[in-house]
């Protein structure tokens, strides 16, 4: 199971989890936890998108773009595959 | 098994009196572990240290059917492997203290995640019960879970359960009698790992065998080598003589991706249990969101609607913003200028011509263009409190793999909608110095919200109802350039490489009107603080040099800068006052219609008018161009010089920026000339 997400993982391409439990005909939760232990082991890496320590004065959106647009969900990205 | 026993482990000093028993309490943090010890135990508990550690130990009393029990409350762990701690304490508990029982914690709203911990527990000897806990929680979203079908299929107890209204907790005291008194027949389905994986197994079983100390079970350290657990890698390498402990190790090296084997192993079986216990709702939200994504998360339709909806936007923006702002410019700036303009009467002309024309030209005009941004606010508002601004941005990113394009120099994308700040930031994420400089080179081309509302205010002032084809084709032309230039990246920098990313998508929901409103209210709020502040004070600034030295515009020190930038502009068709607006959106990019509003005079649909007065539909668009395109806000900047660390690669940006910005504008501009426009 975690070996063929790694292989779909391993095609490149933008992927939704949803997109994932399709092909792998499970559930989103199943590749959720699947996915957290690819970051564990320092395969995938999560994605924190804050901007919180950057001065944006003068930025109109001052304070709302860390919201934007992922509203909260979570992101990943490749790091080291095997 | 029976613990009939007085058993004082040293290292973990339970105590135990003869003829009770000792059973251990598993499960991954928030399982509710300890709410089920507390509703066994009552009050007869006792709170410890496990030794040499600093993490809690509970353990705790209680009777049933005459048999006195021990409950340990083992930490929460999430597997067996030495990651933590908390799970080697667990495990060395489990294998050296042999407990009569375990009771393994799960949460039915969650199994996909609780259950791997079982995955582990399950190979080792001690009898398991499965406490499947937070029944209610599963029932309330919707999870059918069939006990019978689960304990089937794992071949142990399974006692379904809402630990905190108590219930379950006679049916679990129950079961465990049975187990102890060994009337239940249990048969353990363990998970398995592929036939060639398996070979490997044994091979290394073969080889440690005669070796591994009491009381580890001798396949559960093989795979625990494979596994890589360090605890295990140096017991082993302790217990084993050199000349076999390095066969060992040629083993393990050989067969580095057999962890992935076992631990796939493990989410095969986990998934093998859900499908036969495990009734998923399709219905209601997720059912909604799955049939929306079917088009709106579509390659083709995905965009088509993407599409449509910035359109609808623009439509939106123009048909009720601009008449808005029209309304506000003559309603309430003109009179308030006019009413200024009385009561400064009497006043010095310099202080007269600062306030009408440097206060309320420049943020005056800006100001007159909130309704434009309140619509824009709500708009996106509306959008991302629905859910689709996360599709919006995976259908684009999905449009730019197709083009072959590397994902991770377009990660930006994901983060850049709205402001260009945390497009930057995006490419840390790239680990290659070079392609994160270049990436940070065109993450600024994402059109921001701020060159947007420029636009917004602009176009309908030259283009009429044409406004809505223009703006749009501006976004393209920026995407456009966003997509060539990574194009090139790719080729140049990542050649070919894939990457991936993975995203998770919110479910779409009814938006929150007071949500919205708050996020409007917010934004607007921010908006009108900038107007105050560094709008009015550049707008003064501009005001000034507008009229010093001599007092006359036409030879003002601005005048002879927008001289002297004067060829420049000529390439895009701008003469020198649209030269020197594009100049001030430095600071902030409403600054250009506030130096607009200085350089002549007006505020609102009054400057919208003249503008269209005074230029031909090709400077506009070439202005309107360069405007889009033209080098990131001074806040963009700062984070690019933070992010690549050097000021060269900040004015490289600025430099790129510049040229593409002036070359684009240049070729509409002689394209739109050639054509009549």
């Amino acid at each position: 199971m975690l070996e063929r997400l790694l292989a779909e993982i391993r095609l490149g391409g933008t992927w939704t989890t949803a997109a994932l439990a399709r092909r792998l005909n499970t559930s989103i939760e199943m590749v959720d936890v699947m996915l957290e232990r690819l970051v564990q082991f320092g395969f995938i890496q999560s994605i924190d998108p804050s901007c919180e320590d950057v001065n944006c004065t003068g930025c109109s959106l001052i304070g709302h773009c860390k919201k934007t647009p992922q509203n909260g969900k979570r992101l990943w990205t490749t790091s080291r595959l095997p | 098994m029976t613990a009939c026993h007085e058993v004082v482990n040293p290292d973990l000093m339970v105590s135990i009196k003869d003829g009770s028993y000792l059973v251990a309490l598993a499960g991954q943090p928030n399982m509710g572990k300890s709410t089920i010890f507390n509703n066994l135990t009552g009050l007869n508990q006792h709170v410890g240290n496990w030794p040499g550690k600093t993490i809690d130990r509970c353990s705790g009393q209680f009777h049933f059917a005459g048999k006195e029990i021990t409950l340990i409350d083992l930490p929460g762990t999430y597997s067996l492997t030495a990651n933590s701690p908390e799970e080697i304490i667990a495990r060395e508990f489990i294998l050296r203290e042999r407990p009569d029982v375990v009771v393994a914690v799960v949460s039915a709203a969650n199994l996909e995640r609780s259950l791997y911990l079982v995955s582990e527990l399950i190979t080792l000897k001690a009898p398991l019960i499965v406490a499947l806990n937070m029944m209610d929680v599963a029932e309330q979203e919707g999870l059918r879970v069939d006990t019978d079908a689960l304990e089937r299929t794992l071949g142990v107890p399974v006692v379904p359960m809402t630990a905190t209204r108590s219930t379950g907790t006679s049916v679990l005291q129950k079961v465990l009698d049975q187990t102890l008194l060994r009337e239940l027949k249990p048969n353990p389905v363990v998970p398995d790992i592929r036939s060639d994986h398996r070979q490997i197994v044994d091979e290394l079983l073969s080889e440690i065998s005669g070796f591994i100390p009491i009381p580890y079970p001798s396949e559960w350290i093989a795979f625990k080598l494979l596994e890589g657990d360090h605890e295990i890698t140096r017991l082993m390498q302790a217990q084993l003589p050199t000349e076999r402990w390095e066969t060992v190790q040629t083993i393990l090296k050989a067969h580095e991706d057999a962890f992935l084997a076992i631990v796939s192993a493990r989410y095969e079986w986990i998934e093998q249990l859900i499908r036969v216990s495990v009734i998923h709702p399709r219905l209601g939200q997720i059912g909604i969101t799955d049939r929306l994504d079917r088009w709106a998360a579509h390659p083709f339709w995905g965009l088509a609607i993407l599409a449509s909806i910035l359109g609808l936007v623009f439509e939106l923006t123009f048909s009720i913003g601009v008449p808005v702002q029209s309304w506000l410019a003559h309603q309430l700036i003109a009179p308030l200028t006019s009413s200024l303009s009385s009561i400064l009467g009497g006043a010095p002309v310099w202080l007269d011509s600062q306030v009408i024309n440097g206060v309320m030209g420049g943020v005056g005009a800006v100001v007159s263009f909130l309704p434009i941004m309140v619509i824009f606010f709500a708009a996106f508002g509306l959008l991302e409190d629905m859910g689709y601004m996360a599709r919006a941005a995976y259908v684009m990113d999905n449009l730019m793999h197709m083009m072959g394009l590397h994902g991770k120099s377009f990660l930006p994308l994901f983060l850049g909608f709205g402001c260009n700040v945390p497009a930057v930031m995006g490419a840390r994420t790239i680990d290659s110095r070079p392609a994160r400089l270049l990436t940070i080179l065109v993450a600024p081309l994402i059109p921001c919200t701020a060159r947007m509302a420029v636009v917004a205010f602009l176009a309908p002032a030259f283009f009429g109802s044409q406004a809505i084809l223009v703006t749009w084709g501006l976004v393209i032309l920026s995407v456009g350039m966003l997509v060539a230039s990574g194009a090139l990246l790719n080729q140049v920098l990542f050649k070919g490489q894939r990457s991936a990313f993975i995203m998770e998508m919110p479910l779409y929901h009814i938006p929150n009107g007071r949500t919205i409103g708050l996020l409007v209210w917010q934004r607007s709020l921010s908006f009108l603080k900038k107007a105050g502040t560094t709008i009015l004070a550049i707008s003064i600034g501009v005001w000034a040099l507008s009229v010093l030295p001599g007092g006359s515009l036409q030879t003002s020190y601005l005048a002879q800068l927008g001289h002297f930038l004067e060829p420049v502009g000529r390439w895009m068709g701008l003469d020198w006052r649209l030269t020197v607006a594009l100049l001030t959106s430095f600071m902030a990019k409403e600054n250009a219609v506030a130096t607009l509003g200085v350089l002549f005079g007006a505020g609102g649909s009054s400057l919208a008018q003249q503008l269209a007065a005074t230029y031909s539909m090709a400077s506009a668009l070439s202005f309107l161009t360069v405007s889009i395109l033209f080098i990131p806000c001074a806040a963009t900047v700062a984070v690019v010089r933070q992010e690549t660390g050097s000021w060269r690669w900040t004015l490289l940006n600025i430099s790129f920026m510049l040229a593409l910005s002036v070359g684009a504008a240049s070729m509409v501009y002689a394209v739109a000339s050639r054509i009549g426009m």
